[in-house]
């Protein structure tokens, strides 16, 4: 098992390093200039700053001397908000969306996984085609819509909760069931699939026929066996949550990193764009990294460890 | 004319940043603003707090005055800065300029005194030295500034040179035409007489630092509270990046006295409907409007609406498309489209159609008439039967019947709108097909300096300083703005005639009359629409104004009235 | 039954014929799992409803953009922001269709004499012909995204899981690779060399629209290959292809199913992005997608403009679902009876 987890890091560094380099490569391909004033200056003064700034070596050159900057801590300055370090944007940032998005990923989860058990449980019944309704809408209705109904009824209308702003946790509440219907309406679907299946299997029938209670059952055997594919979603749904909330964000005003990356990209601030790419690829590496391990918590006959070989 | 982007005051900013303008915009016609002077009369009282609170779209980019570029930035500094001259009503008046300087007969010379009252938050008096160290900071390729072409704009002397790489003088800022004769008189020296030169005194990027302050703080300077000085009406008091910061009077300020908001604190919030929905639960005192949120709330009181000065306008590429250097069929494009059915249908706020390029309601001339009183009002009119017959003749001569165009915008979803109307108009000439090409703002505004477009409808020029030049020399044939091939040697001629008589300030004006009737009888671009703005303000809160000069929301005369 | 009792003699019977090796294969019929499941298919009405509103969505995808004279691009700010209106229904006045707006009869003041049934954006154009047309990209969008996430990323996990070892650990990091570059990069990257237009929304799909599929196939095919059964195939000796054929595929596709159901409208929300940054279709065209974010830029004022793609979305998903379930209780072999 070390052994295993020992070469899993290894492959997580090359990884690390083969995602870094793409996306470097790439940003610079993107066209324009990362300068706020872009359309007003002229070629020339463009070039002067690209001197300035040392854009015009090649970005072999380039990519060496970002990596040494990066491996000495340095994420440099960011040309959008001038004079402010990547570091010190991406700590006030993303803690803001983390927070949000585990926030709204354990509501989705618990929810979903205790929804989607009852549906699998209750197959046929009202409660079934409740939950699935709950879940179709939870998909096909955009948060963005979701977001703006709520905030308009229950921030404007009835003024039981804040329209806006990250400050407090009543502020919370909006934004965080915004993203959690999504997840809840994901998660429900493969929770009572998973669950029906399992339900249906014969260790089930036999555990019954030992005597073990039916909540007993339903707990131990069918709702830990049906949690394979959730484990598989969960860590990219968070990261897509942290990442891909900028609409969100953007309905409640909050100062998080969704936005902030979208905005980098577009406006060519490569050094927001590298800085961030490598904080969201090292989140997902070790996310995708601890999923494999969950597979085998949740079900022990899993082996990733690829023994084959 | 002068042939280097230094020289053109461009501003192409998207047609959402005029709404975002808009968005974090102030009180437009305010009638009741002179009326005020006396705390409540009779019937309304002051309140006890006076406080308001706003929303805008975008933290602020930089409060360094060497390196803002865009209205947010500007707004801040200029909140918290002083310089010489500030914009009040849309007029640069003196600020920290004892009165009027002195200039010299050839107007190459300006002698400033600044006010003995002028102090830094921190007690030490403003000097003319501050000033120095400001321009020089700005000029030097070191501060890496993308604003500092606005020093040779305004002719200051040598600072072209400075900012050339080619030249010897380059980065040698000691060479800079301005002067600290003694600690409170000023000199500066231009290389040729500029007849705007103090209103560019109000343009934040020439305000003065504190160098000893500035150098002190290093690469935190202007990053919070505690990394910047104030000389202005108010202090920053606290900035929570990507959230909100809070401004707070400025007790030491010479004209403290007319101050009467204490404390303003800014959101920064995204979304339009959210910033209108914190302004009904009564979170911010004022909020701009667009579309639909205009024909909701048009019957209020609190509905307000503004002209602003920069203007829509589609480029022709005329090196792309060979038809377009037919002025017929320019001309047909130009009076096909209806802009007062978009905007009173579609876009509903205060914007009127352009038929002109230099805005109206901007300059004044020497004989304190606006531009377009001198110039015709209008060059042009939406006349389908009139465009559709010269189209009929342009066809002849080009000897072609089909075509196909591409429609080049931004990816901005009321640029989208905006695109999908006007090329549905434009296709109203027989055998025209448009293709609408969006794009993220930087690749359009690449492919717009590589000339590679068709026809550009995403940017609207909006100007730096107070003169008819700021939009007129974009168009001459060597700015490298003009990516569309249009040349007229009369235009140019015109342009640089006027640029060499800054001493003669009638006979100036009359060449950029001129000017702009060539332009226009070419229809060398296509002008749409003078951008115009709507906003809400409380009814309590008296006194709140939109410039489109200066600070855009300019609350420091206003006043906040019980309620 | 009387007491006939037949003599049985030995020559009554003969020797069966014993193959060693087909006394070992343990196999149901074949034919009967594909029959048996489009019986119970057949037998779940829901299903069979489902399946019928989606193929009248179909339709109305193809004839619905001919019911009236104007076509997707056909403005006139004379007509714009009308609620929708039906002519027999304009005067039941608590359904949608009586074309008043906040009790304003908007056709009266506008002076607009057509019907229009769903009715018109801020250009003044029929919305009803532009949610058909609408439907119609989207359908085809939904109908990418499945054959992505299908051929693409069932293969892909199913692979990377089933084979485990080297192959797995090299198509992991592929996956991870993918994942990990910022996909709008990308995106931008695509508008530069390519066109706008349905080429290009193929390739954004096909390049990442089948990553999440990969990883949960992969991840039920881990824990699938290390069950008895599978075990007991293996130990018979069972080829790879007859194990994936009849064990793997069977038992994953119920997920796979549930997985479609979800990233069909992440496709059709992707495409409205990518029209949103210029990759999508070019307007005037527009999907679902586009309308419904057009529409929700207007919501508290004209709420129809999103109302209807937005219906047509949840009828589409909700019916795609039904069905999607009855297939699926029809094929799992756990749930045979």
């Amino acid at each position: 098992m070390v052994a295993y987890i020992l070469k899993r890091i290894l492959y997580m560094l090359i990884t690390f390093f083969v995602i870094v380099s793409l996306s470097f490569f790439a940003m610079k391909l993107l066209p324009g200039s990362p300068y706020r004033n872009a359309a007003k200056l002229g070629p020339e003064l463009v070039a002067q700053l690209n001197h300035q700034y040392g854009f015009d070596k090649p970005i072999p050159v380039q990519y060496i001397n970002y990596l040494n900057k990066v491996l000495h801590g340095d994420l440099g300055v960011s040309f959008q908000y001038e004079g402010r370090t990547v570091n010190s944007i991406l700590a006030s940032k993303v803690p803001v969306s983390a927070d949000l998005g585990i926030e709204a990923t354990i509501i989705g989860v618990l929810i979903g996984i205790i929804l989607g058990a009852i549906a699998a449980l209750r197959r046929g019944t009202w409660l079934d085609y409740g939950v699935m309704v709950i879940a179709v809408l939870g998909i096909s209705v955009p948060s963005f819509i979701l977001a703006q109904l709520m905030q308009y009824y229950f921030g404007v209308q009835l003024r039981w909760l804040p329209v806006a702003k990250w400050d407090g946790i009543e502020s919370h509440i909006m934004p965080v069931i915004a993203l959690a219907v999504g997840s809840v309406a994901v998660i429900a679907r493969y929770m009572r699939n998973e669950m029906i299946g399992v339900l249906g299997s014969d260790y089930i029938d036999m555990a019954r026929a030992k005597g073990l209670s039916r909540p007993a059952v339903v707990i131990k055997h069918a709702m830990r066996n049906s949690l394979v594919p959730i484990a598989t979603i969960v860590i990219p749904s968070l990261m897509t949550v942290i990442t891909g909330s900028l609409v969100i964000e953007n309905i409640f005003a909050i100062p998080g990193i969704g936005d902030q990356f979208v905005s980098s990209i577009v406006t060519n601030d490569y050094p927001v764009i590298m800085g961030t790419t490598i904080l969201f690829s090292i989140f997902f590496l070790v996310g995708i990294f601890l999923t494999d391990l969950a597979y085998g918590v949740i079900d022990p006959r899993i082996r990733v460890a690829g023994g084959d070989s | 004319m002068r042939g280097k982007a230094k020289w053109s005051v461009l501003v192409a900013i998207m047609l959402v940043m005029s709404m975002f303008l808009a968005a974090c915009s102030g009180g437009g016609k305010d009638d009741s603003a002179s009326g005020d002077k006396k705390s409540g009369d009779g019937k309304q009282e002051l309140a006890d707090k006076q406080e308001i609170t706003m929303a805008t779209s975008q933290d602020i980019p930089t409060l360094d005055s060497s390196k803002a570029t865009d209205a947010t930035s500007f707004d801040q500094i200029q909140r918290i800065h002083s310089g010489l001259y500030t914009y009040y009503n849309n007029k640069a008046v003196p600020d920290l300029s004892d009165g009027e300087p002195k200039v010299s007969e050839d107007g190459k010379t300006y002698t400033f005194t600044i006010r003995d009252d002028a102090n830094w938050s921190n007690g030490d008096p403003v000097t003319a030295a501050d000033f120095v160290y400001a321009w020089r900071r700005l000029t030097d390729p070191k501060t890496k500034s993308q604003y500092n072409y606005i020093v040779p704009t305004a002719h200051i002397k040598n600072a072209d040179k400075i900012e050339d790489p080619d030249s010897d003088l380059y980065g040698k800022t000691d060479q800079l035409g301005v002067k600290a004769i003694d600690d409170k008189t000023l000199e500066v020296t231009l290389d040729k007489a500029t007849p705007y030169f103090t209103s560019m005194m109000a343009f934040a990027s020439f305000y003065p630092l504190n160098q000893k302050f500035v150098e002190s703080q290093g690469k935190q300077y202007a990053l919070g509270p505690d990394h910047i000085l104030s000389n202005g009406a108010y202090k920053l008091t606290s900035w929570k990046t990507g959230e909100s910061w809070t401004l707070e009077k400025n007790p030491d300020y010479w004209d403290a006295k007319n101050i009467t908001i204490d404390k303003a604190t800014i959101n920064v919030v995204k979304d339009l409907s959210t910033r209108v929905n914190m302004y009904n639960t009564d979170e911010i005192s004022t909020v701009g409007l667009s579309q639909d949120f205009i024909d909701e709330y048009k019957d209020s009181p609190e509905y307000n609406e503004f002209l602003d000065t920069s203007v829509g306008y589609l480029k022709l590429n005329e090196n792309k498309v060979p038809a377009f250097k037919n002025p017929k069929v320019r001309k047909a494009i130009a009076m096909i489209i209806d802009e007062q059915g978009y905007i009173d249908q579609i876009r509903k706020d205060a914007s009127v159609p352009a038929q002109y390029w230099v805005p109206k309601d901007f300059v004044s001339g020497p004989d304190g008439k606006d531009f377009h009183e001198t110039a015709p009002a209008s060059y042009f009119k939406y006349d389908p039967d009139e465009a559709k017959k010269l189209w009929a003749e342009a066809k002849k001569e080009l000897g072609q019947d089909k075509f196909t165009w591409e429609y080049m915008t931004t990816d901005e979803p009321q640029t989208k709108t905006v695109a999908e109307y006007f090329a549905n108009q434009i296709e109203q000439l027989d055998g025209v097909t448009i293709k609408i090409n969006q794009q993220p703002w930087n690749n359009y505004l690449d492919r717009d300096t590589k000339g590679d477009y068709e026809i550009g409808g995403g940017a609207a020029w909006g100007p730096d300083y107070q003169d008819p030049m700021t939009f007129l020399d974009l168009w001459t044939s060597t700015n490298p703005n003009n990516t569309m091939g249009y040349k007229n040697t009369e235009y140019d001629k015109l342009i640089k005639e006027a640029d060499n008589l800054g001493t003669d300030p009638q006979k100036r004006w009359d060449k950029l009359v001129q000017a702009e009737k060539v332009l226009m009888d070419d229809m060398a671009i296509i002008p749409q629409f003078q951008v115009g703005g709507a906003q809400l303000i409380k009814p309590y809160v008296k006194g709140l104004v939109h410039q489109s000069m200066g600070i855009a929301t300019d609350f420091r005369h206003a006043k906040v009235y019980k309620h | 039954m009387s007491g006939q009792n037949e003599l049985i003699t030995k020559d009554m019977f003969a020797p069966a014929e014993i193959d060693a090796s087909q006394s070992e294969e343990i196999r149901r019929e074949t034919v009967s799992y594909w029959k048996d499941a489009f019986r119970r298919l057949r037998k779940n009405k829901g299903a069979i409803a489902g399946a019928i509103i989606i193929f009248i969505i179909i339709i109305m995808a193809i004839i619905g953009p001919y019911f009236n004279k104007y076509g997707v691009d056909d403005q006139d700010i004379m007509r714009t922001n009308a609620p929708p209106k039906i002519g027999f229904l304009s005067n039941v006045h608590w359904l949608p269709f009586d074309g008043y707006e906040k009790g304003r009869d908007v056709y009266a003041e506008k002076k607009i004499t057509d019907n229009f049934w769903f009715g018109t954006d801020k250009l003044g154009r029929d919305q009803w012909t532009r949610i058909w047309l609408g439907t119609r990209v989207s359908l085809f969008i939904g109908v990418i995204a499945t054959l992505a996430d299908l051929i693409i990323g069932v293969a892909y996990g199913g692979i990377s899981g089933y084979f485990g070892g080297k192959v797995d650990t090299i198509l992991q990091r592929i996956y991870e690779i993918l994942v990990g570059i910022p996909q709008l990069i990308l995106v931008i990257l695509l508008i530069m060399i390519m066109n706008p237009g349905i080429t290009t929304i193929i390739l954004a799909i096909g390049v990442t629209g089948w990553l999440g599929m990969s990883r949960l196939i992969r991840g039920q095919v881990l824990q699938l290959k290390s069950l008895e059964y599978v075990l007991a195939a293996k130990t018979l000796g069972a080829s790879d292809s007859r194990i994936i054929a009849k064990h793997m595929v069977p038992n994953t596709l119920g997920l796979i199913i549930v997985h479609t159901m979800f990233s069909v409208p992440s496709a059709i929300f992707f495409e409205a992005f990518l029209s949103f940054i210029g990759l999508g279709m070019s307007p005037p065209k527009a999907s679902l997608g586009v309308l419904i974010q057009q529409g929700y830029e207007s919501i508290q004022f004209h709420p129809y403009l999103a109302l209807y793609p937005g219906l047509i979305i949840c009828l589409l998903l909700i019916c795609f679902n039904i069905f999607g379930d009855g297939l699926r209780d029809a094929l799992d072999p756990r749930l045979r009876k």
